[in-house]
């Protein structure tokens, strides 16, 4: 029996990129309860999974790309203290499918090619 | 984590089976390499055949998430299926399935023990490929494969 990759259907983001420079309390700490909750529920359900398929179509993996691309600051600090798989969600949130490619399954290398992405943009320090 | 006693209660706690056949923690966590990668000698990057290139690496063309896919892959590798048990001068993988689904590869140590990657947890050596089976992740090994070990 084959998996199929799933298919995400969310609404068109108009909000801009947050700038994570500039503070905007109310804002950002709603965002961020909002990703650490999905975020942590994401890692216990699949810590002990091996599949990429079902670590990347988790439901609390899906929901952070409903919280659009203000949360793509909060994405990238995350990869900077732990290189887990969020390359699906922020390719899906940039339309961006091109970095990282030159390093598949190398989680360590394409977090840091998205840490390049976004400090060459100023969306991190 | 300790490793000094080489037991996890974690561990134990998502794989039932762990206290009973016996297991030893033999690293840290790490998100470095899956299970399908340290089955394959390979713990720097993870294997699977991800619909996107970029999430996993995979030694063949063919990405689809079935037994005969990984069987194919580890042919690619040298890999013939073959019974359980441990045999002279080979070296074993064992790939487990849940729900018709590939979800883990071990691979069998030279004295008849086994060694998994768990998931974004710890490797470990464990007595019995029935140590990690479950009926809720990685559910029952169904297929085994060997090579030479001279070939590795």
């Amino acid at each position: 029996m084959s998996q199929t990759a799933p298919r995400y259907h969310f609404v068109d983001i108009s909000a801009d990129i947050v700038d994570a420079n500039k503070p905007n309390p109310g804002l950002v700490s709603g965002l961020e309860r909002k990703f650490r909750e999905y975020a942590d529920k994401w890692y216990a359900e699949t810590r002990r999974d091996s599949s990429i398929t079902r670590i990347l179509s988790n439901e609390n993996y899906l929901r952070v790309i409903e919280l659009g691309t203000p949360v793509i600051p909060l994405i990238l600090k995350e990869l900077q203290s732990r290189p887990r798989p969020w390359f699906l969600v922020l390719r899906v949130l940039t339309k961006n499918e091109n970095v990282g490619r030159g390093y598949p399954g190398n989680f360590e290398k394409m977090a840091e090619a998205w840490i390049n992405w976004g400090r060459e943009r100023g969306i991190i320090k | 984590m300790a490793l000094s006693n080489k037991l996890d209660r974690q561990l134990e706690d998502l794989w039932p089976n762990l206290s009973s056949e016996g297991y030893e923690v033999k690293s840290i966590a790490t998100e470095r390499y899956n299970c399908i990668a340290f089955a394959a000698d390979d713990p720097s990057v993870n294997w699977w055949p991800a619909a996107n290139e970029a999430d996993g690496y995979w030694p063949i063309s063919q990405r689809e998430v079935s037994l005969a896919c990984f069987k194919e892959a580890f042919a690619s590798l040298r890999y013939e299926e073959c019974g359980d048990g441990l045999e002279k001068d080979f070296e074993k993988i064992a790939i487990y399935v849940f729900d018709g689904l590939p979800t883990h590869a071990a691979k069998q140590l030279p004295d008849g023990r086994w060694k998994s990657k768990l998931g974004f947890e710890e490797d470990i050596e464990h007595n019995s490929v029935k140590a990690i089976e479950d009926e809720v992740c990685y559910g029952k090994a169904v297929l085994y494969m060997k090579r030479p070990i001279s070939n590795g």
